[in-house]
């Protein structure tokens, strides 16, 4: 077996290894490994392979895909080895196709029957090797093939087989949780199996179940209270301890589960109170696990119906996470905070200024985790802090998916909360301006919409003050370079709309910034047919109100350019615009209304106007119109289908026949009578109600439906101007139905100053209050908290928000919590070194003496850190101490070397040295040695390779 | 809200320019993965979580536990080469590379002294750097970082114990026993034993198994050797 030193491969597979453990750069990786997928692919495929050296090819394929590459050639060899009687084979063959296969593949079912048979095998390890691939690869399809066999095998004799077999049921359970319903009653059995490995292993099927219903298991609140209690007084062995903190893992799942069954259920959850309370007062919150356990607590605390004590122990616990140095406890804290305040809100007054500090923190997923905090208790009294703040952080960073959630919970707090509606609109135009294309396209719709209706306030003088500053605020915005589309649409729509309502601006000034709009985004299809709508909207008005005007020559040659426009879309507004300026002013009127956008528009949906027509259409011979619904041919061909799938086929393609057209006897003249009602039946009212924009076009489709049984409404769709002329029938009365609705009076210009005065004096206020945030946090805590408190501040940062910043402004400095937050600010420290950047080794070594032995220098530069605050020069040799929270050092160290001793006693080889460090140190010498004798250049590329992982 | 007709003249374009930013959002995408992968091909296939909530989102039923407990685990060195990667949920090979790279990019150049999670397209990444080597975890929003962390701490444990001090260049060429260890701690994205002595009983049985095998091959070939000698 070429093996060559401790590593049992061969020294071909080891110089791979080598070569792309010393590539300088993934392309090189990439040559490396296409010429070794090359060299695979023409071996695996020779005869008379021996298994040792199969065993290898698959193993080096096992490579190539963990390093990112495609070694599907060989998953049929994976495959085949799973058949191999050898276990050795077969566990290699368990292991890729694992590794390889998703549990969709297609080559799945030809392992089926191999683990059907290892599934019976004498030997334990080939049944776990079976099982674990049970868990990956056995589909929905496939359940039925081995649960039997599986669920056989959670009475087998060797516990680590009950184990995977209840794991693998866990895993069935999440692919289809019918397959396993059945089992509940062997899942409590296991519960109680000798082995607490089994024990906890079952705890995942039972989370699953009880996380569907909830109710049904009650009745094991008493069983898990009791588990819980006995792991918590070591009653388990020894061996499930980690870091002196009895089985925590297992601590943990039950708590997840105690706090589904203990939601909204004051009688279980009553039950639990002795036991989580006991458990929070045990555990140690100078480890790791221990906080883990706590936090899990709290959790739980913070679902089920908990006592005035429990949550006062929640909130202690709180505070020690936000205390602490600790980032990860940090923000553990805030998680847990976010989850306390649901109950009680109260909370968070107490930690303001440790939320602000986490706020500010360079950390950047603490502060995401605080603004996800500060979401969760915005309120009207904080929301324009609150929000400044996110929008700000929102247009620093990067990631997308980040940027389209802060910008979505903006809008969202936006819409919920906003004080003013100035406030509401500048906020609307910061997150649209820096988020706008990746915000959902209903946002700016919404927008619109709530700017045609202002906020349901029955007052007209305020939704104009509302337009005219939004109108005031595009005009400055619309000339900024790079503004999303998304934001350019809701400017355009609104120039247009309210652009020249208020007087103050006049139309060439307004077509002239929608022309330039148009001309800057020239390759903007969308952006160029609502400028050219709004443009047509501002000159309409312009006519209709009889004023003289010129077309802007800018706008001329926009229109000559649509007018030959590659989109249709765009050519036919263009052409349309030319029509409706060549129109008179009463024709202008009627066809743009202004300010009409929110007006109803009557829906004729029965048509009554054709009545006439159709009566006529029936005298003359013509077939009446059967609703689609009682029309037998098509029942017939999709009376299989259900009614369901028959709506949908409606709009997409048809794979039956056309039902031919059955001749239908001419029904009598009394049927008519009653007929027009039915002559749109209107098949689904939803879409009707739903689709209101192209509500406008239903009618003609239906109208289409009706006359000639083609499917008119996609083409509507496409082609849709709302000048539908092809229901020529329907003509002018029609589209005045549509189109005649009541201008909304035209402002008086009174309030145009007004406006002006109150929009100045809005943005004037809204500034202080940002810029004194950012000088002290101790404001921004009275207006982030101010409204849970019931002291002064409450008043005060509810003046701001009706926009009396400058008084606010002095009442603020006054806080109470003032003397108290100077401290805090002050010890603000800059980020600490980059301890741990090993960029330059080199630079870092030969500051060092050179007569130290090198692994120690290693584990100085790699652990600096920790090392200083252990703070023993002896430091070196004690290995667990360098990861551990110092408090548990000793321990931790003594109990590993204890169980390494078991390891040991079981392969007495070299390891017994590895006992303590002097030895260890030689172990990692030998190792050293050994791959130089390989070749590999440790001081090459990364010293680090030969350094212990917990050293 | 019925009944209105705010979009009197917006109607189809609403339909249109969503279908446009989506494309737009695609060119963005394709940007953000030319600037971010240190090593970075840029691709323009559609996000994982996408691809994850597609599939899920077919078949409702089990949206809400289908997701596995970890995602995936994976072995970055501190140059950002791949020591080990095992998936949980499925991902594509290209998806992935992208993964890799991404997460890379976040976490080798954070500070020391932050927190060891990263949030990451909805999920979250736990970390714990050991020596050169980062150790990262993917989990779901609502679960404990701090148990995560711990889970790392207890397979890095048991490495330790099993190959004896354990340092990155065994992981490196014994990337197979690393896996099989894995697969004694964690089933199906689950920890499925959390007693550090159970696993290496069961570890170790199966190398002495294999090791028999190997004797027996061994004097199985070389009594033939013998006897064709």
């Amino acid at each position: 077996m070429g093996s060559q030193g401790g590593f049992g491969q061969s020294k071909e597979f080891l110089d791979l290894v080598k070569s792309i453990g010393e590539a300088r750069s993934k392309s090189e990786e990439d040559r490396i490994v296409l010429h070794e997928i090359e060299m695979l692919k023409r071996r695996i495929n020779e005869p008379d392979i021996p298994k040792r050296k199969m065993k290898e090819y698959i193993i080096r394929l096992v490579y190539i895909e963990m390093l990112g590459h495609d070694a599907s050639f060989g998953y049929i060899h994976a495959v085949k080895m799973t058949h191999d009687d050898s276990l050795l084979l077969k566990r290699t063959g368990y292991l890729a196709v694992t590794l390889f296969l998703n549990e969709d593949h297609d080559l799945i079912i030809l392992i089926v029957n191999t683990i059907q048979k290892d599934l019976k095998s004498d030997n334990y390890l080939v049944v776990c090797a079976a099982l674990n691939a049970v868990c990956k690869l056995i589909n929905e399809e496939t359940i039925p093939a081995v649960i039997q066999q599986v669920v056989e095998l959670l009475g087998h004799p060797k516990e680590g087989v009950r184990k995977k077999a209840v794991m693998a049921l866990h895993s069935f359970y999440q692919r289809s949780p019918s397959s396993v319903n059945h089992l509940v009653s062997s899942f409590q059995k296991k519960l109680c199996d000798n082995d607490p490995g089994v024990m906890g292993a079952t705890l995942f099927p039972l989370y699953d179940l009880i996380t569907i219903d909830v109710n049904l298991y009650k009745d094991l609140v008493v069983s898990f209270v009791n588990i819980l209690k006995q792991v918590a007084e070591r009653r388990l062995p020894k061996s499930y301890d980690y870091h002196q903190t009895p089985a925590p893992f297992i601590q943990i799942k039950l708590l997840k589960i105690l706090a589904l069954l203990g939601s909204g259920d004051k009688k279980s959850s009553e039950q639990m109170y002795t036991v989580i309370g006991d458990i929070m007062r045990k555990s140690d919150t100078a480890s790791n696990i221990g906080n883990a356990i706590l936090y899990e607590c709290i959790c739980c605390i913070s679902s089920i119906q908990s006592s005035p004590k429990l949550l006062e122990t929640a909130a202690d616990a709180i505070a020690k996470f936000l205390k602490s140095d600790s980032h990860n406890l940090k923000y553990m804290g805030i998680d847990a905070l976010g989850r306390l305040i649901r109950i009680s809100p109260e909370i968070a007054e107490q930690h303001q200024l440790a939320v602000i500090d986490c706020l500010e923190d360079p950390d950047d997923t603490l502060k995401r985790k605080t603004f996800e905090l500060l979401y969760k208790m915005t309120k009207s009294s904080n929301v324009e802090v609150i929000v400044d703040r996110m929008i700000d952080y929102m247009i620093s960073i990067n990631d997308n998916h980040y940027k389209t959630e802060t910008a979505s919970r903006c809008v969202e707090l936006a819409e919920q909360f906003a004080p003013s509606n100035h406030w509401f609109i500048q906020t609307m135009n910061k997150v649209f301006q820096h988020a706008g294309d990746l915000l959902n396209p209903k946002v700016a719709h919404n927008l619109m919409r709530l700017i045609a209706e202002g906020f349901g306030e029955d007052d007209d003088t305020a939704d104009s003050q509302l337009r005219s500053s939004a109108v005031e605020s595009y005009l400055q915005i619309v000339d900024e370079p790079k503004l999303p589309s998304a934001f350019l649409q809701v400017i355009c729509w609104v120039m247009g709309e309210y652009g020249t309502a208020d007087g103050k601006y006049s139309a060439s000034y307004i077509s002239g910034k929608l022309c330039d709009a148009a001309e800057a985004h020239s390759n903007d299809d969308i952006v160029k047919a609502y400028a050219v709508t709004a443009l047509m909207k501002v000159y309409s008005f312009e006519k209709a109100a009889g004023r003289k005007f010129n077309l802007l020559p800018e706008c001329q040659s926009l229109l000559e350019e649509l007018s030959a426009s590659h989109s249709s879309d765009l050519q036919q507004r263009a052409y349309e615009f030319q029509a409706v300026l060549g129109l008179d002013a009463n024709a202008i009127e009627n066809i743009m209304p202004l300010d009409a956008s929110c007006e109803d528009i009557e829906i004729d949906k029965s048509l009554s106007f054709l009545d006439s027509y159709v009566h006529k259409s029936l005298e003359e011979g013509a077939e009446p119109y059967i609703p689609e619904h009682e029309r037998s041919g098509t029942l017939s061909i999709s009376n299989i289908r259900n009614q369901n799938h028959y709506e949908t086929s409606t709009h997409s393609l048809r794979f039956e026949a056309y039902e031919v057209p059955k001749p239908v006897v001419p029904i009598g003249i009394p049927a008519t009578i009653s007929y027009p009602t039915e002559l749109v039946p209107v098949p689904e009212p939803s879409y009707l109600l739903e689709v209101q924009p192209t509500l406008s076009l239903a009618p003609v489709s239906d109208a289409g439906s009706a006359g000639l049984k083609l499917r008119l409404d996609g083409v509507q769709k496409k082609w849709g101007k709302p000048t539908y002329s092809s229901a020529a029938s329907s003509s002018t009365s029609n589209s005045d139905s549509h189109r005649t609705t009541i201008n909304g009076a035209t402002q008086p210009d009174t309030v145009i100053s007004k406006s002006r005065e109150s929009s100045s004096y809005d943005s004037s206020s809204r500034r202080q209050p940002h810029v004194e945030v950012s000088e002290e946090k101790q404001k921004l805590a009275a207006s982030l908290f101010g409204g849970t408190s019931s002291r002064s501040e409450k008043k005060q940062s509810g003046a701001a928000a009706a926009g009396g910043g400058g008084h606010s402004k002095v009442s603020r400095v006054t806080n109470h919590t003032e003397d108290k937050v100077r401290p805090v600010t002050t010890v603000v420290q800059p980020p600490p070194p980059d301890l741990l950047d090993l960029g330059e080794p080199t630079g870092a070594m030969s500051s060092s003496s050179s007569a130290v032995d090198p692994f120690r220098q290693l584990e100085g530069l790699l652990d600096v850190s920790q090392v200083g605050i252990a703070a023993t020069p002896s430091n070196g040799p004690d290995l667990m101490s360098l990861y551990s929270d110092s408090s548990t050092n000793g321990q931790n160290q003594s109990t590993i070397l204890n169980e390494k001793d078991d390891v040991n006693s079981e392969n007495t080889n070299k390891r017994t040295a590895s006992l303590t460090k002097g030895p260890s140190l030689k172990d990692a010498l030998n190792k050293d040695a050994l791959v130089r004798q390989m070749g590999v250049n440790p001081t090459s590329q990364n010293p680090n390779l030969f350094s212990d992982l917990l050293g | 809200m019925t009944g209105r007709s705010l979009h009197r003249f917006t109607g189809d374009e609403q339909s249109k320019s969503s279908s446009f930013t989506c494309s737009l959002q695609d060119a963005k995408l394709l940007l953000d993965s030319f600037n971010h992968g240190s090593w970075s091909e840029g691709s323009s296939e559609t996000t994982v979580k996408e691809k994850v909530k597609d599939k899920f989102r077919d078949d409702g039923v089990y949206f809400s536990f289908r997701i596995e407990h970890i995602h995936f685990v994976l072995l970055i060195s501190r140059q950002g080469k791949v020591r080990l990667t095992k998936w949980y949920s499925p991902y594509s090979q290209k998806e992935r590379s992208k993964v890799i790279r991404e997460l890379s990019g976040m976490i080798l150049t954070r500070g020391p002294k932050l927190s060891n999670f990263v949030e990451w397209r909805g999920f979250k990444v736990v970390y714990k750097r050991y020596a050169s080597l980062y150790f990262c975890m993917c989990i779901n929003q609502e679960d404990n970082e701090l148990e995560i962390l711990e889970i790392i701490h207890h397979f890095v444990e048991i490495l330790d114990r099993y190959f004896g001090s354990v340092c990155e260049l065994d992981l490196i060429f014994n990337f197979h026993k690393a896996y099989y260890i894995l697969d004694e701690i964690l089933i199906a994205g689950e920890l499925q034993e959390s007693s550090k002595k159970t696993v290496a009983r069961l570890v170790s049985a199966q190398d002495s198994l294999v090791e028999a095998a190997k004797e027996e091959a061994n004097s199985i070939s070389n009594i033939i050797a013998q006897a064709t000698k």
